[in-house]
Order: structure tokens, then C-alpha cells, then sequence
């Protein structure tokens, strides 16, 4: 491998291949890796649910094992790119392009998932990577040179009750769309009389360099009970916790606005993922004016 | 566990197309169900493959980067862009293009059904759209509207507001659902 | 007529055998790509092209010193270079500079890095305000702004006379056509004719560019449409016809260039953004005296159509409404921006914008509904436009309102004619709005006339010759709908030979919504002439007066008159020779098939042939006061729209339009419906997510990526439908959809918007982030 010029590690292609299109991408050499077998398909076991690095987007959003223990991974698959971009792109290589915006590295935080790498040619040294360490940056990856990811592991309850997961993008349109902000959230509920949040996990996209968790909302969250006044509170402690910039999509300030209310429905939705029943709902007032009716739009 | 990466990277003979990378490899897929095998460059893509290579030109490039679906074809049955896939990654996997729904001059229900409501414009997105269509009802006879746009949204159309495509590959699960 | 048939070129297109433009592939053929400018503004000085003509591969690089003819293309002013010459003028970044021909587009794109180029740039001006002051230095001969004045009546008296004035101030943003097909042509030179096959949208236009550039005569350039995937207005400037064309001939090989979509995002032209202050006179009940506007255009480096889309702007600056007393400027500003040209609906759909936005905060202040309003308010016939012109039939508007107002009822279970209560459900807001129009169909008080060829062959089928582009809009069906019922043949019978200008007189361009209407008429004219010597015939066969025959679908029958009718010739008889009535012959159930009457012809010699052309009845606008009559029709439509606003995250959703579209006479109530479908695709784009980022004159958005349009997923149920009000002058009384279908949909949606969260959007597109700001500002405490 060391006599090789210049390479890059090729699965689906599909971001590959359009910086090949613009000239960013000296084609050295690239290393097909679609054929390796043991990097393709997902295992159900107890405990875990192992996706093979090359599982394309499609095939993990159809999963049902996914969908049931990793529903928040399961609904943002089905929402990368397009139909046909997710028939291509890989698990692995969407994680490995490294975007802050990358729709699967939110669920993944949120589910503390495992990167299994190993170093090409040193296949049975296998490196078990939290996935709270793999993204350093904006295409960067913790990856060392050499080093492929094999697959990801997902770690599972031994139950899932009184558990939720659930996955929100935020985009211009709804396909074939970057995030202007995407989030995934965890939430673990404890007890039955007055149900309280035991563990809650929260993850945001496109707010800051890379992917991140949101530890001091977390912290905050532990213990309090399950209501829309407090996952509100939760979505403008989140404020503190992001960095985002300006960019073709989206202001920073944009971002910081919508930010409080993405966390805010997703600990909402995976709450009611949990099964649970919201009772402090503010009743939504039947025959409610327009201020543009208030204003004396009467006469016929 | 072995991880075995497969180099793309051979010197063989040298490239036919002069331009490109240099290096060139030898595939064998299936095209429309006809046997095709051949060298090419490296890094030749599928999309131009057909078109160039083969004088398939129903497939259409509308962007080059994967996003407006108007490059679809099927490999192995799933819609993918061609543009931003190699050829050499369709080595060994069938290749299904609009030219191979008709067959033996009579039109597939989907295309069928594409005339029948109004579906077609300008006709630069159908191939692509067809496609997807029948990736969708080959899977799935029966299928939701819902279920129709989500299958439908990798393929961008600027001439028909995308109502009566939906329409069409509606009427067309019906067509097919009548003759299986 | 009237029927919903299948598309003439639907199979070629539903099986990948319709030939674009970049599917030709000829052998020898060589590939083109052109130098282009980098910087917005100065003089080219020096292009060294010699390591460029030296590299193995290259066939021929041109530059402006190369080209024979006059090297400048233009569709109103002729102020655009094919090259740029040394000394003279970069008006904008993507200047072409030089072309190269070379074996392989790898090689091409190497040559082209390996012209040197010295420009010395001058400062640019990038603000249509800027470039208005008279310190400015002049981009041109002439000013920097080309003014349009329409004056009626009396502004100022119907200012002092109103109970209330309504100001009001808006901007509108740059968009892309965005035809999923880029732009692409093969030119190839036969020793004698030039042959340019190529995407467009005008081919004659072509041609006579390509003639002027080369210097040679029309009647050597054969400019062949290739089945075009889309134009909306891009593809009727000069883009590849003349750059191939002169690359074929200098190499003396085939030339293909095609762009790639990034070249089409940056070089082709854009929907002008305009800048429009605007204000109305009214009393107080709800009668509109008076509109007053100032309309500014940024048409960028070059002309295009500019001046055609502000004029055009300037007459719609009513709506449509019968407002008495108009005074309105339209700017045609010159910048160093990429310049802006015609884009679907003309300058209309931001005028559409701010009228139908004022029109709601009139009804508003008034206590009026918003369907009150216009009802009141809208052209009846008899009433009179900007520029004065009557309207004396074929108006729609009122039955639009109408059929609107209907449909609401039984799809939204509401009276749009009176207030209505919204639903709220977690910070999501419902609401509707009107958006109506009016549309003139052809080029505005300029003459555009089409011609057309009928052929009736001997075995009875048609063949129509037009130079009408096909763009995917349906004319080829159109047409040949149109001729089959003038002539009373099977459309199965017709064939339509379209867009080669060897084979068919100029139809103009397919824009202006004007061919079904000119090109109809045109085409109706020519079968009507060639179908006189087979209905002579057919009427001596039967021995009945020619008047007395109907033809349909390949029989004609002689009709039996109603009892004591004369037909003409007995009345001739009557009256001329003073013979006294003779019974009625009696054709009860006689007839004879069109294809015996033909072969009656062809047995003794007669053929039958037509040529018919047709150019609406217009005059020209006053240079001073812009009155005259500058449409020979109008097309008329109401839209009302329903969206949701999340008041969270300013994200706004389309989720119903009701569309009545007033076409005359619908020629494919199917391919009709198409339109307006695509058109409110089109327009939803327009209003909620497009924007050609622009940037000190560079394009920032390159790719699909960051220039969005609408996929399946983001579309709402759309209830069009087909309101029928005849126009005399039109071909069975049809007029146009084209553009018509776009240009209400920014108007409902804002309106929609007003009604659902009380805010004023004054600007497109309205994205999320402007959505979320101004409701920020309307209530800046939470929940």
C-alpha cells in the first residue's frame, strides 16, 4: 500500500465522485472496497446491532431491526439525498466524508454507537472507536492513515421500554437537501406514577465544527420531569452549548433561533416515541381570530 | 475478519480515450440483458459509458453531480445516478436504461400510462423518472401515493409540477396489477 | 379541438429515442469550450492564443479578429460579442473571449487554460442605484438606464381626489430557468450550408444570427431544433448556435459544445430582479383611482430582453384592474452583473407580486375581503388598460374570480367572499390568499408574426410545417390539433414538422405565451388554404354549395339547411339574376370521405397547398406617453392559495392552490392542466426557495446543490381549472397558459401568508430565515 500514489478509499462514490467532477480530486488511485464482503450487511445479537460499514442508506432505513432499536438512525437514513443516492451511498463513507451536517452522525451520537476500524492489510487489529471521538472536524475524521472503518456498532438495551429515539432535519426542501440543522435525540424515562427523564441524549448537526452531543443540557435533564416547559427550557440551554457559522444555507444567527426548537421537538418526539402521553398540553382554542381578521376584515 | 481492498489502480492496456486518467480495465455486465465486455478508462463513468460507449442515449445528463436524477438507471434493479457512479462499479451487475422497457415494439405499461395522463413535457426527466418508477413497482405493486413521491424525489422535473408523473405511475401500478 | 389527445412526440420521448441536441455525435467531430472573462468590468487589452493553437489536438481557436460577420448577437440590441475584441469592452464576468475547437473537451479545456489574457480592469458597478446616478460613468453609448413611460389620464388629480393612498415598496430576486436539460449544440458546415443543431427556443432567430456573424446569407444557415428539454425564456439568446457555427467552419469539422451545469448556472441569463415603488389612489369604497410606479429592472451587462420585460412590466403595473389614471416608469438598468433576460411570465410575475400584495393591504385598510376587492376592481370589456387599449372581448377575470370562488367553497368549505376563521394547531398557522393576472400574448406593441406551411398530401394525410419551437409546452400537438379540425381530418392524420428553418417559414420565438394564439392562427390560415381546392371538390362531387359541407375527422357531409334558408349561391342567384327560389337540394346523409375529394383533385391536376401567416393587430407605444394597442389578446387568471406557517422556524408549506386560468378556448384541456401544474411548481419556487446568489457580478450558486428548485416531495394539491372565455381573433378562441400559469402563485402565496400570521412579506423568495425575522418582529415575546 505504501507504493501507491495518492489514494482514496471509494465506496458508493457519491461524494467522491462530484470533487473528481470539480478538479478536487486527484485520481490517484482508488480503492474499491464495495467487494469486501465481511463490510457489507447488518447483524442482529443481543446487545448490539452491527452495521456493516458499506450498508447503504436504503438498506438500513428498510431494516427492521433498525427501525425498531434504532428508529432515529432508521428515519435519517431515509432522508439522505434522494432515493437513488441512497441505493449508492454507504453508512460508513457519509460518516467518513465527515460533514457537520451529515444526517447519520447525529442518531449515532445519540445512540453511542462503536466505529469498528482496522488498518488495511492489518485486518485482525481492530480498533473500537466512541463515536463521541471520530469526527475532529470538517472532513476530518480520527481515522489514521491506512485505517478503514469496518462497521458500527450499536449498542442496545436489554430493554427497550420506556425508551425513544427520534431524528429531525431541517432543510430548504424536503429531498435532495443538505441540513440547515438536524438533531437526534435519546431519551430514557424512569418510573410509572410520575415518569421523569432518567437519561436523556442530545445531539445536533450543522451547528458547530462537527457533529455534536449537548452534555450540559443532558446533565440538566436528568431527573426532571417529563413536560413541554421543560424540554422548552432544555432547547434555550441548548444555546450555549453550539457555534454555528454563516453559509450558503443558512445564517448562524437562523441556526441559533431554530436550534432551541429542535431540541425542543426532539425531546418531544422521542418522548411520545417512548410512549409517553403528554397531559400538560395547552388546549388549542376552537374558531381562534387571525390578527389580520382583528384588523376588520368584515364586510362581504 | 479480512479486509480485502481491491486495487482499481492496474496497468493494463493502455486507455482508448485519450484524456483521461491513463489507466484502463476490463468489465463484463449485462445491458438491457445483452451481454456487453470491453475496456475502458478507470475512471469513466457509467452515465458516459452508456452514452459514449455504448450509443445509449436515453440515459441523460442534466448535472453531473447526482443531483437531478435525470442520469438514473437501474443496476441490479435499484435506481442509481450514473453520473456520479463508475462503470467499473456495474462490472458484473445488470444495467437496466429506458431503452430496454419497450420490448418488441410494444411500449411498458409505465410508459403507457406516462402518454395516457399527460406525464411527459419535454421529456428530458422521463427516462429517469420511468425508472424509478419501475424500481418501485417491481417492488411494490401496490403502492400509496405517498409512497409514489417519496420514490420520485431524486428526480428533479422543472416542466410538469410533478402531479400528473405521480398520476402516471399511479395508473400504471393498475396497468400492471391487470396483467399479472 | 377541445380534446385531450396524447402528445405527437410522447413515444420518441417515453422510450429515450428523442434526439437532444447532446445526443448528436458525428463522425470527426471535434469539441468547443470558450475562454471566459474572470473579472466584471474592463478592457481586454492582449490574448495570446499561440501555446494554445500549438497544442496536438487543437483544430482552431478563434477570437474576435477570426470571426467574419459582425460579431454581435442580441435579441433587441445587437450589443453582445461573440468574442470580445482587443480594446474593446468585458461587461461581466463569463465574457467569451476566444474559442477552441480541439479533438476531445479534455484538450479544449487545456487550451483554453493556455490563453494568456490581459484585462485591465475598470471599477464595476454592481447596484442598479449606483448606476443610475448621473456621476456614473456610462457603460455604453447610451445611458445607463432605458426609461419606458406610460402616462393616462390624470395621477396627480386622482391622488388629490382619493379617500386613501396605499404605498408601498418591493423587491424581487434573481432566478434560473433551471431546464433540466443544459444548453448543447452541433454545428457542422457541408461546402454550402451551415447546419446548427441545437436546444433553442427560436431557430429562425438562430439563423439570422448565425448569418450575420459568419457573413453569409440566411439562406445558406439550416438551423435544426433538436427536441429541446425545457426553455422558459434561457434558451432564446445566443448561447452555442453562432460559436459552433464558427468553430465548424474555421476547423472545417463537426463542433459540439455542451455545457455543463455549471456553465448554464453562471452564463445564461436570469429572471431581471427588480426594485418597485409603487402607490395607489382609492376611495373609500374600495374603487380604484390610480396606480403610480417606478420600476427598476437590473438587466445587467447586456440588453437580452430587457427593455421588452420592463415595457412589459410598465403595461401589467395595473393588473388586472380598470384603473383610470396610471403614470408608471420602468428602468432597464445596465450593471456589471450577469446579465438578465427573458424568464417565464416576462417581468410579470413581479409585477403580479407587488400589485396583488397591495391590492390585499388596500382591502385591509378598507374592510374590504380581498375577493371583494378585485370583483369590484377588475376588467370588464369595454375597459381600457395602462396604455389605453380597450378590451373588447375575451375577458376573463371576472369568470376566474368566480370559478375560485366556487371551487373554495367545495374544496376549503369556505366563501372566499367573506371572513373566515383559521385553524392554529401548535404554532402552525393556515392561510389563504388571491393571486390574480393579466397577460398580453405576444411581444409587446412589436410586430412577431408567425408563418406556417400545410401540405395535404395525395393520400389525404397533412403535413403542417411551422417554425414553432417545441420546448415540452405541447405546440406540435397543439398544432396539429388545430389544423386536423380546420381541415377535418383525424389528428392521427397530421403530422407536425417542427423548428427547421429549412423546412418552414419564421413562427417567431416560443415565448410570450404567443404561439398557441399566433402560430395557431397562422397554421389555421394555411390549412384553411390548403383545404379550399379539396372542399371545391368535394361540394361538386356532392353537388351542393361549398358552404353547405362540414368536414370531420376524414368525411365531409353536406348539411342539410334549415328549412327556408337560402344557401349564398341561391341567394346570389336570387338577388343578381332575380330568378325566382328553387327547392333546396337534397343532401340528407350524402357525404364523401376526404381522402376520395383528394384523389379527386390529384386525378385532374389541382393540388393543395396553403401558407397562411398571421401578426396580432397591434400599434407600437408612444415613445412618450406609452399608449397604444400592444397585445392582440389576454390571458386572465385568479389563483388562491393555501400555506402553513411555522411560526417557530419561519418555514412556510404550500399545501393547496385552486387555479382558474381564463385560455379562450382550451385547444388540450390535458396538456392545459400540465401547464398550470408545472407553472405553480415553477412559481411556488419563486416565491419560497430560488435565489441566483449574486456577488460582486459572480453567480455564487453553481450547482443543484445551492440553486434549489421544488422535487415531488414539496408540491401541493393543485385544482386547476379551465375557464373558457372566447377570443374572436384566436384560432377556435383559443389564447395562451405559458406563462400565465406562473404568474399568480407568488401573489396568492403572500397573501396566504398575510392572512395566516398578519405579516407583510415584501421581498422574494421569502425563505425561512426572512419568515422567522419578520415574525420576530411582529410579536417578539414567546409563547
Amino acid at each position: 500500500m505504501s507504493a501507491l500514489p495518492e489514494y482514496r478509499l471509494f465506496a458508493g462514490g457519491t461524494d467522491l465522485m462530484v470533487r473528481k467532477g470539480r478538479g478536487l480530486l486527484p485520481l490517484g488511485a482508488i480503492i474499491n472496497l464495495l467487494t469486501v464482503a465481511e463490510m457489507q450487511g447488518i447483524v442482529e445479537s443481543d446487545g448490539s446491532l452491527d452495521l456493516g460499514a458499506l450498508a447503504t442508506h436504503a438498506a438500513i432505513a428498510a431494516h427492521p431491526g433498525v427501525q425498531q432499536a434504532a428508529g432515529a438512525l432508521a428515519q435519517a437514513s431515509s432522508q439522505v439525498g434522494s432515493p437513488q443516492i441512497r441505493n449508492m451511498g454507504t453508512l460508513a463513507g457519509n460518516m467518513c466524508n465527515a460533514s457537520p451536517a451529515a444526517d447519520t452522525a447525529t442518531p449515532l451520537l445519540a445512540l453511542e454507537a462503536m466505529v469498528v476500524a482496522a488498518m488495511m492489510g492489518r485486518p485482525a487489529r481492530e480498533r473500537h472507536i466512541p463515536i463521541r471521538e471520530f469526527f475532529r472536524g470538517p472532513g476530518e475524521t480520527c481515522l489514521e492513515p491506512g485505517e478503514v472503518v469496518v462497521r458500527v456498532r450499536i449498542p442496545l438495551a436489554s430493554s427497550t421500554l420506556g425508551t425513544g429515539s427520534s431524528f429531525i432535519k431541517l432543510a430548504r426542501r424536503r429531498s435532495l437537501a443538505i441540513a440547515v440543522i438536524n438533531g437526534a435525540a435519546w431519551i430514557a424515562l424512569a418510573g410509572s406514577a410520575a415518569p421523569c427523564i432518567a437519561e436523556a441524549r442530545i445531539a445536533l448537526g450543522a451547528v458547530a465544527p462537527t457533529p455534536i452531543r449537548l452534555p450540559a443540557v443532558e446533565d440538566w435533564l436528568r431527573g426532571r420531569p417529563v413536560t413541554k416547559a421543560v424540554f422548552a427550557e432544555a432547547g434555550r440551554r441548548a444555546l450555549a452549548c453550539i457555534n454555528p457559522i454563516n453559509d450558503i444555507r443558512a445564517t448562524a444567527d437562523y441556526r441559533r433561533d431554530v436550534a432551541a426548537v429542535l431540541v425542543e421537538r426532539l425531546l418531544t418526539q422521542a418522548a411520545l416515541d417512548a410512549n409517553f402521553c403528554f397531559e400538560d398540553e395547552a388546549p388549542v382554542s376552537p374558531g381562534c381570530v387571525s390578527p389580520a381578521q382583528a384588523h376588520g376584515v368584515a364586510t362581504k | 475478519m479480512t479486509v480485502n481492498a481491491v486495487c482499481l489502480h492496474k496497468r493494463t492496456a493502455p486507455c482508448k480515450r485519450p484524456g483521461t486518467c491513463g489507466e484502463s480495465v476490463h468489465i463484463a455486465l449485462t445491458v438491457n440483458g445483452h451481454a456487453v465486455e470491453t475496456d475502458i478508462p478507470v475512471d469513466l463513468t457509467l452515465l458516459d459509458f452508456l452514452r459514449e460507449n455504448l450509443g445509449l442515449t436515453g440515459t441523460k445528463r442534466g448535472c453531473g453531480e447526482g443531483d437531478c436524477g435525470a442520469c438514473t438507471v437501474l443496476v441490479d434493479g435499484q435506481g442509481v445516478t450514473s453520473c456520479v457512479m463508475l462503470a467499473v462499479q456495474a462490472c458484473g451487475r445488470d444495467v437496466f436504461t429506458v431503452e430496454g422497457l419497450a420490448q418488441g415494439g410494444r411500449l411498458h405499461p409505465i410508459q403507457e400510462a406516462f402518454l395516457e395522463v399527460g406525464a411527459v413535457q419535454c421529456g428530458f426527466c422521463t427516462p429517469g423518472m420511468l425508472l424509478m418508477a419501475k424500481q418501485l413497482l417491481d417492488a411494490n405493486p401496490n403502492p400509496t401515493r405517498k409512497e409514489i413521491v417519496a420514490q420520485l424525489a431524486g428526480n428533479l422535473c422543472r416542466c410538469t409540477g410533478y402531479t400528473k408523473i405521480v398520476d402516471a405511475v399511479d395508473l400504471a401500478a393498475r396497468k400492471m396489477r391487470v396483467l399479472s | 379541438m377541445g380534446q385531450s389527445v396524447r402528445r405527437a412526440d410522447g413515444i420518441d420521448k417515453v422510450t429515450g429515442k428523442a434526439l437532444f441536441a447532446a445526443d448528436m455525435c458525428m463522425d470527426g467531430m471535434l469539441y468547443g469550450k470558450a475562454l471566459r472573462s474572470t473579472v466584471p468590468h474592463g478592457v481586454l487589452e492582449a490574448l495570446d492564443v499561440e501555446a494554445a493553437r500549438a497544442l496536438p489536438g487543437v483544430h482552431a481557436v478563434l477570437t474576435a479578429a477570426d470571426i467574419p460577420g459582425a460579431n454581435s448577437h442580441g435579441i433587441i440590441m445587437k450589443d453582445e460579442p461573440v468574442c470580445v475584441p482587443i480594446g474593446g469592452k468585458v461587461r461581466r464576468v463569463g465574457d467569451p473571449l476566444a474559442l477552441v475547437a480541439a479533438e476531445t473537451e479534455a484538450i479544449a479545456a487545456e487550451a483554453v487554460r493556455r490563453i494568456r489574457v490581459s484585462i485591465r480592469e475598470l471599477p464595476p458597478v454592481f447596484d442598479m442605484f449606483e448606476a443610475i446616478k448621473p456621476e456614473t460613468p456610462r457603460l455604453y453609448d447610451h445611458p445607463n438606464a432605458l426609461n419606458r413611460h406610460i402616462e393616462k389620464g390624470d395621477v396627480d388629480a386622482a391622488f388629490a381626489a382619493a379617500d386613501l393612498c396605499v404605498e408601498g415598496h418591493y423587491r424581487t430576486q434573481r432566478v434560473e430557468h433551471g431546464y433540466i436539460e443544459p444548453e448543447a449544440a452541433l454545428a457542422y458546415f457541408d461546402g454550402n450550408i451551415v447546419h446548427v443543431h441545437v436546444a433553442t427556443q427560436n431557430p429562425h432567430f438562430d439563423a439570422k444570427e448565425v448569418a450575420r456573424n459568419l457573413g453569409i446569407g440566411m439562406h445558406k444557415v439550416h438551423v435544426v431544433q433538436m427536441t429541446t428539454g425545457g426553455g422558459f425564456g434561457g434558451k432564446l439568446d445566443i448561447s452555442l448556435s453562432v460559436p459552433t457555427a464558427l468553430l465548424a467552419c474555421a476547423s472545417n469539422r463537426p463542433v459540439k459544445i455542451v455545457w455543463s451545469r455549471t456553465e448554464s448556472l453562471l452564463f445564461s441569463v436570469k429572471r431581471h430582479p427588480y426594485v418597485v415603488d409603487i402607490k395607489h389612489a382609492v376611495k373609500a369604497d374600495g374603487t380604484i383611482l390610480a396606480v403610480q410606479c417606478a420600476i427598476y429592472g437590473d438587466t445587467g451587462a447586456y440588453a437580452s430582453f430587457g427593455p421588452g420585460a420592463l415595457t412589459r412590466a410598465a403595461v401589467h403595473c395595473t393588473g388586472p384592474y380598470n384603473i383610470p389614471n396610471v403614470r408608471t416608469d420602468a428602468y432597464t438598468v445596465f450593471t456589471n452583473n450577469p446579465t438578465s433576460g427573458a424568464m417565464r411570465g416576462f417581468g410579470v410575475p413581479q409585477m403580479s407580486f407587488v400589485v396583488e400584495s397591495q391590492m390585499d393591504c388596500i382591502a385591509e385598510k378598507l374592510g374590504l375581503s380581498p375577493y371583494a376587492l378585485r370583483y369590484k376592481n377588475a376588467l370588464r370589456p369595454g375597459d381600457a388598460i395602462s396604455t389605453g387599449s380597450v378590451l373588447r372581448q375575451s375577458v376573463g377575470i371576472v369568470k376566474t374570480l368566480e370559478a375560485v370562488r366556487t371551487k373554495a367553497r367545495e374544496v376549503f368549505h369556505l366563501d372566499v367572499a367573506a371572513p373566515h376563521k383559521r385553524e392554529q394547531t401548535n404554532g402552525k398557522r393556515r392561510g389563504f390568499g388571491f393571486g390574480c393576472m393579466m397577460y398580453g400574448c405576444g411581444n409587446t406593441g412589436l410586430p412577431n408574426p408567425s408563418g406556417a406551411f400545410v401540405d395535404i398530401l395525395d393520400d389525404g394525410t397533412v403535413r403542417v410545417l411551422t417554425g414553432c419551437a417545441e420546448i415540452g409546452q405541447g405546440s406540435s400537438t397543439v398544432l396539429g390539433q388545430i389544423a386536423a379540425q380546420e381541415i377535418g381530418v383525424p389528428i392521427e392524420d397530421v403530422l407536425v414538422l417542427a423548428g427547421d428553418t429549412s423546412q418552414s417559414p419564421d413562427a417567431g420565438a416560443s415565448s410570450a405565451s404567443r404561439q398557441t394564439y399566433i402560430s395557431g392562427n397562422a397554421v389555421q390560415r394555411a390549412a384553411r388554404e390548403a383545404k379550399t381546392n379539396i372542399y371545391t371538390m368535394a361540394a361538386e362531387m356532392l353537388g351542393v354549395p361549398v358552404d353547405a359541407l362540414v368536414g370531420e375527422n376524414g368525411v365531409i357531409r353536406a348539411q342539410p339547411l334549415a328549412s327556408g334558408q337560402l344557401s349564398d349561391c341561391q341567394e346570389t342567384c336570387q338577388s343578381s339574376l332575380g330568378l325566382a327560389p328553387v327547392p333546396a337540394p337534397n343532401p340528407q346523409g350524402t357525404s364523401v370521405t376526404f381522402k376520395e375529394a383528394v384523389a379527386e383533385c390529384r386525378a385532374k391536376g389541382i393540388m393543395s397547398i396553403g401558407s397562411g401567416w398571421f401578426n396580432p393587430p397591434t400599434t407600437s407605444l408612444d415613445p412618450v406617453t406609452g399608449q397604444g394597442d400592444p397585445y392582440g389578446c389576454y390571458a386572465f387568471a385568479s389563483q388562491l392559495a393555501e400555506v402553513e406557517v411555522d411560526t417557530e422556524t419561519g418555514e412556510v408549506r404550500l399545501l393547496q392552490v385552486v387555479a382558474a386560468h381564463d385560455v379562450g378556448k382550451s385547444v388540450n384541456p390535458m396538456h392545459c392542466e400540465g401547464q398550470i401544474q408545472g407553472g405553480i411548481i415553477m412559481g411556488m419556487g419563486y416565491t419560497l426557495l430560488e435565489e441566483a446568489l449574486c456577488e460582486k457580478g459572480k453567480i455564487r450558486t453553481e450547482d443543484l446543490n445551492t440553486y434549489l428548485m421544488a422535487t415531488s416531495m414539496d408540491v401541493p394539491i393543485i385544482h386547476p381549472l379551465i375557464v373558457e372565455d372566447n377570443e374572436k381573433t384566436g384560432p377556435f378562441g383559443a389564447k395562451g397558459i405559458g406563462e400565465p400559469a406562473l404568474i399568480p402563485t407568488s401573489a396568492a402565496v403572500v397573501n396566504a401568508i398575510f392572512d395566516a400570521v398578519g405579516v407583510r412579506v415584501r421581498s422574494l423568495p421569502i425563505t425561512p430565515e426572512k419568515m422567522l425575522t419578520l415574525l420576530k418582529k411582529v410579536q417578539p415575546s414567546d409563547k
